[in-house]
């Protein structure tokens, strides 16, 4: 039985007690839940047992059919409100609660995918619109290698249907490719990438004659890795977002948010940013799109600016402030101009990818006489290909141009993001768990306490200029559960916390957050704890599938085996 | 600017002369009468002008006297002090591209050991060379030469350098420039003149250096007697300080009762051909029939035979045109494009080894290549889509350019073979040896891609972006290979309030390829599209326009280039026009006259089918398809994108690993793993005794003999057996104890004989 990593650590402090493992969940099938229909779900993974329970985070009428040590199914049927988009799942035994694996809710009739559908004169039958639930590979078909699954259906002509794959977004491991052909097998459409989707295809198309046609589905370029093949495709004549704008707003207040569909014709949403103090983004429905899933949206704290588009020269920015800005055309370069003081240190950073822009910027800043003072392309490389600057005011300089544009020289309605103008200087970034993990199932982030005997949970620091002490605190911790505070020591890279819980410790999960409180430069600065991990496997690619966590789920684990 | 015979755009097309000029004279005389007469204001109708360098009477100039005599003696070839290295201690230019140098190589290296200037015949300088003391080269002149008396003089001179003061050599020629020696055996006497500032001319026929670019059709000696020998195209390089010079010789066979038969032309290709046949005095083969073009004209644009079906429907096809409506409809199949996507595939090294561009990358630039075909893309947008790519290699995959070659150089050297048909690659470190091209102008190119930047991009499995350095944004002044120069950015995109990609070098660059030079442009590609349908380009190598290697037929060249951009770089057009021509469509039987002839296209050649399509077609032809790794089932070979295919059939049969982007990479030398693997290996064996193969089909159909002979006929060769070969087949199979034993057997045999291997 495989253990993930930081149960090691809690294994080696409790030996006398013989407390096994909390259950790990490593594939779910299908990976897509109609709402109001109740779906076999079947979980694989070890450490499941009898009273094992399945947590979702949305309204469910749930039931188990089978459990062994590996294998659990249950009929889970979502409520019929429960709003389209993906779900972190667990399981939970009385030996604690899982990893978190991810689950979309949909409103598609499923469709299972059948083999052999290779051939064209074997492609499995289908009726629109549907999700349909497949996997490369697998039993009676070829090597996932070389598995082409068709899907043949009719459409009447003129209609028009959107093929989107939700994988990658679920977690599933397949890069795919899609393949419309006709019915007499010519290639009519092919679409690997979308720009904002990540890796995942979609195509839009219109039948100009009725008729049958057929989609194929493959991985992009006939190799994989990773352990589960399975994908959904959902197929309708759904409209899509191609982009918002702007990408986000301050928290907790009203923001119009124009949706550029699929013809480009742009829609206003009128929504409000969530209040939660500890969001780093939200999620915006998109109920009138169904080709779309909820638009990731950020959340700031500092005054909002809109782009002002039909200024003639650079647009003066009062900061600290966050502009919303798109690079409208192909070449088109955005300018700003800040007026600053010598010796200030500010950091501007413009934020698209992982807002599903398809912008890939290239920051510039330049002092009045045109020296560059500070240039980024990537500020984490493959990590985060989003420009960051810090750099410091030289003296004499009273004004900065600050000039943002597409490193391929791209725009469009596509090209949104989020320029954030801050004062820079000393900081730093707290982490826990795994930066990338290297074992081969999902991490499990959850905090499983057995009772009376003390968790240790390591916080680590990524230091920028910032070299002093840092307190680390926890936030809404419930009674019955102990988290005393720690401190990373001046110069030191990480520091433990222990959690401690009781019988009086909540029966249900519970959440707390972490952060990190200091003395930077005479000011209090707070960061929140994240931790960073792939909800799929580290095969993958780093791209949007790379959560963040700011809280984390904690149980206390009362049955010892 | 005028386009010359050789393809260099920047000088102007060479006089033909085929008269002698000066009879020849020892140097030192001529060069004293040319210096007293100049004195004069007598011959030469250019008059000395007092401010250009003269040098002083009899003193021996060092630049265009010693350096002559270093070149015509071999002592600056690669071979001997010329080499990277130098010989024996002594490290010259090679070719004497840098005098100032090599004078101070000869007398001051090693303490000056070479030169002894109270004593000249002490030197071993003039020692070694005249074989007076030990000396790995040999003796290169004796003592009683012009060239040691030129030497000997020199170093009792003073052995000085005159940089300053010597006639700068502008340029020689070389009389007569194309001649027609008509038969082996007759002679030609060539004579060299070169040309200096201030309008002397010197004949240094006798100081040239000849070399023969086509071994054993002529030879030379060191004097420019040039004797025939065989039949062929001869041109010979002409060398003399630096500048060169082409003398192009055609040796024919002359037939005095020669007439030429009068074959129709089919278009305009056909015209220039039959004149150069005309005046080689070779006759066009006849036309090929029907089979044979329907199998030819089938692997050549589908990489398939004809089916059974359509060879017996194209044989009862009466129609007048049917061969220009096959062409028509071949070229609209899906295949045609599998085809195209594969050679650039090929060409642009499409290497899926991590790091390079991933099989994803592959793939993405795959298929975006064969959509480019497949839309018929005019090449001017496809050049300018390659040279201009930036962003992500996914998305952009033009921009795999930028992956593969890295190096700004290497980018040079990869757009001049390219797309220009070129290769730089020898003056990185030196002037070419055999082209104009000097280390300035290899330089100038690769500073059209200074610019160009590389990262990683966020799928993993795809490296890589493109995009513009801007720090490198400056103006900066261009040079491109014909000489012409521009300042980029011009003003107005410099000061742009628009991104990098205003100010991007390689729209300079390709502005320069599809404008003034367009026609270097599509000569390149045309060439490259008629050695692939021809098994010879017009230029061959077919990525090696070279000076000192000519087209074998420049007006054809000429005019395939002017159609192609008339007609908008239309690619599948300027293909259905060579395939049209009765060029083409010949038979490759030789007749009386063109039997040796592999030049002038007089006949088809024999050309062996190309790895992917003796795979492809004998899966078409025994109904089993090939499995290759990472790919669905269904796939040809011509489909595989990738060079890892692992596919030993492909490998043994010459598929190109990627690693360079020379025409030459693709193999087709026959190797004895390959016969042997024809002959009993499992590509083979698997196929002819499979389940539901072509021949368990032919079998279980219990055809009788004549219809089983004709169907392996058809399978294998695309064509109905003759009567003699059905007689023999049928006496096989009649005298056979096991009939499916010698039904294998035959058609084994077929599929193993020079009729199916072969493009014919």
């Amino acid at each position: 039985m495989r253990v993930c990593p930081w149960s090691a650590v809690v294994l080696a402090i409790l030996p006398s007690l013989g407390w096994t493992a909390p259950p790990e969940i490593r594939s779910t099938v299908p990976a897509g839940l109609q709402r109001g229909v109740e779906t076999q779900l079947t979980l694989y993974g070890p450490g499941f047992g009898p009273g094992m329970e399945l947590v979702v985070p949305f309204a469910a009428a749930i039931k188990v059919t089978s459990v062994s040590s590996e294998v659990a199914t249950f009929a889970v049927k979502p409520a019929n409100h429960v709003p389209v988009g993906i779900f972190p799942i667990r399981v939970r035994t009385a030996d604690g609660v899982s990893n978190m694996l991810l689950l979309a809710v949909h409103d598609l009739p499923r469709v299972v995918e059948v083999e052999p559908n290779d051939r064209p004169y074997e492609a499995q039958r289908i009726a629109w619109p549907c999700m349909i639930t497949g996997a490369l590979g697998g039993r009676g078909a070829p090597h996932p290698s070389k598995d082409v699954d068709t899907y043949k259906f009719t459409v009447k002509a003129g209609q028009r249907l959107t093929f989107v794959s939700e994988t990658r977004r679920v977690g599933l491991a397949p890069d795919l490719a899609l393949r419309l052909r006709d019915p007499k097998g010519r290639e009519l459409a092919f679409c690997d990438d979308v720009p904002g989707l990540g890796v995942e295809p979609r195509l839009d198309y219109t039948f100009k004659e009725a008729g049958d046609y057929t989609v194929e589905v493959h991985f992009s370029h006939f190799s994989y890795s990773g352990r589960n093949h399975n994908y959904l495709l959902k197929i309708g004549a759904f409209n899509y977002a191609r982009s918002v704008f702007p990408l986000g707003g301050k928290r907790g207040e009203n923001v119009n948010v124009t949706v550029t569909d699929r013809d480009e014709k742009p829609s206003t949403l009128q929504t409000r940013v969530t209040a939660d103090p500890r969001a780093e983004q939200w999620l915006l429905p998109l109920d009138d799109f169904p080709g779309s899933l909820p638009w990731r949206m950020a959340v700031g704290d500092l005054p909002e600016v809109m782009e002002d588009a039909d200024r003639t020269g650079p647009q003066v920015i009062e900061w600290p402030a966050i502009v919303n800005g798109r690079i409208a055309k192909p070449d088109e370069m955005d300018r700003y101009r800040l007026r600053v003081k010598p010796g200030q240190q500010i950091r501007i950073s413009a934020d698209a990818f992982y807002h599903g822009s398809a912008l890939d910027g290239v920051l510039r800043v330049y002092d009045p006489a045109g020296k560059m003072l500070a240039a980024n392309d990537n500020r984490n490389g493959r990590m985060n290909p989003d420009p960051l600057v810090d750099f410091i005011v030289p003296d004499g300089v009273n004004e900065v141009s600050v000039n943002l544009e597409d490193g391929f020289g791209r725009g469009g309605a596509d090209y949104p993001y989020r320029m954030t103008i801050e004062p820079g200087g000393p900081d730093f970034e707290l982490f826990t768990g795994t930066e990338r993990p290297r074992t081969g199932w999902p991490e499990n982030d959850a905090v499983n306490l057995p009772l009376g005997e003390p968790v240790k949970l390591a916080v680590r620091v990524v230091r920028r200029g910032y070299q002093g002490a840092i307190l680390l605190k926890a936030l809404n911790v419930p009674s019955g559960v102990t988290i005393p505070p720690g401190i990373i020591p001046e110069g030191e890279a990480s520091a433990e916390l222990t959690f401690t819980a009781n019988a009086q410790a909540p029966a249900s999960l519970f959440e707390i957050g972490l952060v990190g409180v200091a003395q930077v430069d005479g000011k209090t600065v707070t960061r929140q704890v994240v931790r960073h991990i792939h909800i799929a496997e580290p095969s993958m690619t780093n791209m949007r599938w790379d959560w963040r966590l700011t809280r984390f789920i904690c149980a206390k684990v009362e049955g010892v085996r | 600017m005028k386009a010359s015979t050789n393809n260099v755009v920047r000088r102007s097309a060479p006089q033909i002369t085929t008269r002698r000029v000066v009879p020849q004279s020892t140097l030192r005389g001529l060069a004293g009468v040319a210096v007293v007469l100049l004195a004069a204001g007598l011959i030469f109708d250019q008059s000395a002008h007092a401010d250009q360098p003269t040098p002083a009477p009899n003193q021996v100039s060092f630049v265009n006297e010693v350096m002559a005599v270093l070149g015509k003696a071999g002592c600056n070839a690669g071979v001997c002090h010329g080499n990277a290295s130098g010989k024996g201690g002594l490290k010259l230019s090679l070719r004497g591209y840098n005098p100032r140098a090599d004078l101070e190589a000869i007398t001051r290296d090693q303490l000056g050991r070479r030169v002894n200037l109270a004593t000249a015949d002490a030197s071993l300088f003039l020692q070694k060379p005249a074989g007076m003391v030990e000396h790995g080269g040999g003796q290169r002149f004796g003592v009683d030469s012009d060239f040691y008396r030129v030497i000997h003089q020199w170093l009792q001179q003073g052995a000085k350098g005159d940089f300053d003061r010597a006639p700068r050599l502008e340029k020689i020629d070389v009389s007569p420039e194309l001649s027609i020696l008509a038969k082996p055996g007759l002679k030609q006497q060539l004579v060299v003149r070169a040309h200096f500032a201030g309008g002397l001319i010197r004949d240094v026929t006798d100081q040239a250096i000849y070399e023969l670019i086509n071994q054993g059709i002529v030879d030379v000696d060191g004097r420019g007697l040039v004797i025939a020998k065989e039949v062929g195209e001869a041109p010979v390089l002409i060398r003399f300080l630096g500048q060169k010079a082409l003398s192009r010789i055609t040796v024919i066979q002359a037939r005095p009762d020669f007439a030429w038969s009068n074959p129709s032309a089919h278009n305009f290709i056909d015209t220039h051909v039959f004149a150069k046949l005309k005046a080689v005095q070779v006759l066009p083969s006849e036309l090929s029939s029907d089979t044979e073009f329907l199998r030819r004209v089938s692997f050549d644009t589908v990489g398939l035979p004809p089916t059974p079906a359509e060879v017996r429907a194209f044989l009862v096809d009466k129609r007048p045109d049917k061969r220009s409506r096959k062409i028509a409809e071949l070229l609209e199949r899906p295949e045609f494009a599998d085809v195209w996507a594969l050679y650039w595939l090929d060409l642009l090294r499409a290497d899926e080894t991590p790091g390079v561009l991933y099989p994803k990358g592959v793939w993405a630039l795959s298929r975006w290549l064969r959509k480019s075909v497949e839309d018929n893309m005019p090449y001017d947008q496809f050049v300018r889509r390659f040279l201009t790519a930036r962003g992500s290699l996914l998305a952009n995959p033009p921009a795999a350019l930028s992956h593969v070659f890295r190096q700004p150089n290497e980018k040079a050297e990869a757009i001049a073979q390219i797309f220009l048909g070129t290769r730089l690659e020898c003056a990185q470190c030196h002037d070419h040896p055999f082209d104009r091209w000097t280390q300035s102008d290899y330089n100038s190119l690769s500073t059209f891609f200074y610019q160009v930047g590389r990262k990683d991009g966020q799928d993993y499995y795809a490296e890589g972006q493109v995009y513009l350095e801007p720090e490198k944004n400056k103006q900066v002044h261009l040079r491109f290979l014909d000489g012409s120069a521009v300042q980029w950015p011009p003003a107005d995109r410099l000061a742009s309030e628009k991104g990098d990609g205003v100010r991007d070098r390689r729209i300079a660059l390709a502005d320069w390829m599809l404008g003034p030079a367009k026609q270097w442009t599509a000569r390149a590609l045309v060439n490259r599209v008629w050695g692939k349908l021809l098994g010879r380009g017009i230029v061959e190598p077919v990525d090696d326009f070279r000076f000192s290697n000519p087209p074998v037929n420049e007006p054809l060249l000429d005019a395939l280039a002017d159609d192609f951009i008339a007609h908008g770089y239309d690619f599948k057009r300027l293909v259905g026009t060579i395939l049209l021509s009765r060029t083409y469509q010949a038979s490759s039987r030789p007749n009386g006259t063109n039997g040796t002839d592999q030049t002038y296209f007089s006949r088809a050649m024999l050309r062996r089918l190309s790895a992917e399509q003796l795979l492809d077609g004998l899966s078409q032809a025994t109904g089993i398809e090939e499995e290759f790794r990472a790919v669905p089932a269904g796939f040809r070979a011509a489909q595989v994108p990738t060079n890892h295919t692992g596919s030993y059939f492909l490998k043994t049969f010459g598929r190109p690993p990627r690693k360079s982007v020379c025409s030459c990479e693709r193999s087709q030398t026959p190797t004895l793993p390959q016969t042997l693997h024809l002959m009993n290996g499992t590509t083979m064996m698997k196929r002819l005794r499979a389940e539901g193969g072509t021949l368990d089909r032919l079998l279980k159909a219990k055809l009788d003999d004549n219809r089983l002979i004709e169907e392996f006929y058809l399978h294998a060769l695309s064509r109905p057996p003759q009567p003699a070969e059905l007689a023999h087949a049928r006496g096989y199979l009649t005298e056979a104890d096991d009939r499916a034993q010698a039904a294998e057997d035959l058609f084994w045999a077929l599929l193993n004989s020079r009729r199916f291997l072969f493009n014919h």
